[in-house]
């Protein structure tokens, strides 16, 4: 198995990919941080709001173009047939869903890291609550590899791309949709589960415009319905490559 | 030559599974700008004007760039298959001509994409935020303003999608664009920046014009930079070794 994930990596040489995960990761935290009030003793948990909603703005796109390039060279160099003479179609998916989780959780220690960066950076005086750093990285990482293997089994469904970034692209604008409609709502979005994930809500007044943050309680369910996704999206997709004309 | 380039794209569109993407993603925005006015149609005072705002803000920030990222990256990804650009090369074409030839196929989808996003906007006012009358003639301006802003837009994306061999690269650089661009404009700096230019063009997210008294500003920066973008495609296409 270890020759079939080395031989993803050299198939991922010279495709740049670490680039584009420091663009997503980038995009994200730039929206947040221009996006969050940068008061020192409310910074963290300005951001702990910010991100995710950023997260869904941005991550629906950026899963499907890292999905999509991890597929894309077969597609484009049309090797399904001489591969699956090769090695098995469950290798093949296997190596590149590996690759794609390192890739993802990437992103994910990217945006962390950032996040701590830009508080040393700014001065903040509100102490890091490290057990919400570590929420936000894996309702992050959850929730995008349920984005990511979603977009994988479209990129295996359809013989052309287009599908699986067109529905990225709808999928951010869904998923940032349903972070401003009724809680309820956003429970029937996967595109937008990172706002219902988020640590951190915002409260705040009309009339003074005094603004708040109030910790969330731990959302444990809809972290383990986002983990039955991935197992459902991860065993679609293996049976799409089993069953995939070449 | 041309003509027959032209004729030539526009036959790579016909039943094109591009054109889901051209009528399904501009209507959630039409539908988030109308939901997010009509939770705050107490505070939004200028009808048209203000549903404008909430319909093009997210459009314009960061899904115009990236639709011509997908009209561009798909065009030229049936040059990227097989040993298709040996064929289009070995063709008795000026090879910019098969770059322009994109070029207008792409703004001609861009004009479109406006047009369908001008159609959601009076469907929208009309029926659900029961706007009266019909939108003010400004806002065919500002629309006529985007395409022209995005024009430098869609070289730059078309330029990528040549050089970078990948369908998806040349999306996600747009979204970053447009991320960029929105901090450029928010700055001032907005004519210096490709991805702006759609933006300020666009008057999103702003009741009174962004680019009042810029417009020759603008114009030429949207010259400039198609125009930059179109040599650097002309010189790669006659001095690069394309490798199929």
């Amino acid at each position: 198995m270890l020759s079939l994930f080395h031989a993803e990596l050299k198939k991922a040489h010279r495709r740049h990919d670490l680039l584009i995960i420091v663009m997503i990761a980038a995009a994200v935290v730039i929206l947040s941080m221009g996006n969050s009030r940068n008061e020192p003793d409310t910074g963290y948990s300005a951001l702990f709001y910010a991100i995710p909603i950023m997260n869904a703005l941005i991550l629906s796109t950026g899963m499907a173009v890292l999905a999509n390039r991890i597929w894309d060279v077969e597609t484009k160099g049309n090797t399904c047939k001489l591969l699956f003479t090769l090695q098995s179609r469950s290798s093949l998916y296997i190596a590149k869903a590996v690759l794609g989780v390192l890739e993802v959780a990437l992103v994910c220690i990217l945006e962390c890291l950032a996040l701590i960066a830009f508080g040393i950076l700014k001065g903040y005086t509100e102490p890091l609550d490290l057990s919400r750093l570590f929420w936000l990285f894996l309702c992050t990482f959850l929730v995008s590899l349920l984005l990511f293997f979603f977009s994988y089994a479209l990129c295996l469904y359809f013989p052309s791309q287009v599908p699986a970034l067109a529905v990225g692209l709808a999928g951010s604008l869904i998923g940032l949709f349903s972070g401003f409609m009724p809680k309820i709502v956003t429970y029937f979005v996967p595109w937008g589960y990172f706002i219902p994930l988020s640590a951190m809500e915002m409260g705040w007044n009309p009339e003074t415009r005094d603004i708040w943050y109030i910790p969330q309680p731990f959302p444990g369910t809809l972290l383990l319905v986002s983990a039955i996704f991935i197992i459902v999206l991860l065993t679609a997709g293996y049976s799409l490559m089993q069953k995939k004309e070449v | 030559m041309l003509t027959r380039c032209l004729i030539a794209e526009n036959r790579k569109l016909h039943g094109s599974i591009i054109w889901l993407a051209f009528f399904i993603i501009p209507i959630f925005p039409a539908i988030m700008g109308t939901f997010n006015y009509m939770q705050n149609i107490d505070i939004l005072k200028n009808g048209w004007f203000d549903l404008w705002t909430q319909h093009t803000l997210f459009y314009a920030l960061f899904f115009f760039g990236p639709i011509m990222g997908l009209y561009a990256a798909y065009l030229w990804r049936l040059e990227h298959l097989g040993h298709n650009w040996n064929m289009i090369l070995s063709a008795p074409v000026r090879p910019i001509y098969l770059f322009f030839a994109k070029f207008v196929v792409v703004v001609k989808m861009a004009v479109l994409t406006q047009l369908w996003v001008f159609v959601l906007f009076c469907i929208c006012g009309r029926f659900f935020a029961q706007l009266p009358g019909f939108p003010p003639v400004q806002i065919l301006f500002w629309l006529l303003r985007g395409v022209i802003g995005g024009l430098a837009i869609i070289v730059l994306e078309l330029l990528l999608a040549m050089i970078i061999r990948s369908f998806a690269a040349p999306i996600l650089i747009a979204l970053f664009g447009g991320v960029v661009g929105m901090g450029m404009t928010s700055q001032g700096y907005g004519l210096l920046f490709p991805y702006s230019l759609m933006l300020m063009g666009m008057n999103s997210n702003r009741t009174e014009d962004i680019i009042s008294g810029q417009l020759p500003l603008f114009l030429l920066s949207v010259i400039l930079f198609s125009a930059i973008f179109l040599l650097l495609s002309n010189r790669f296409l006659t001095r690069h070794d394309i490798h199929t």
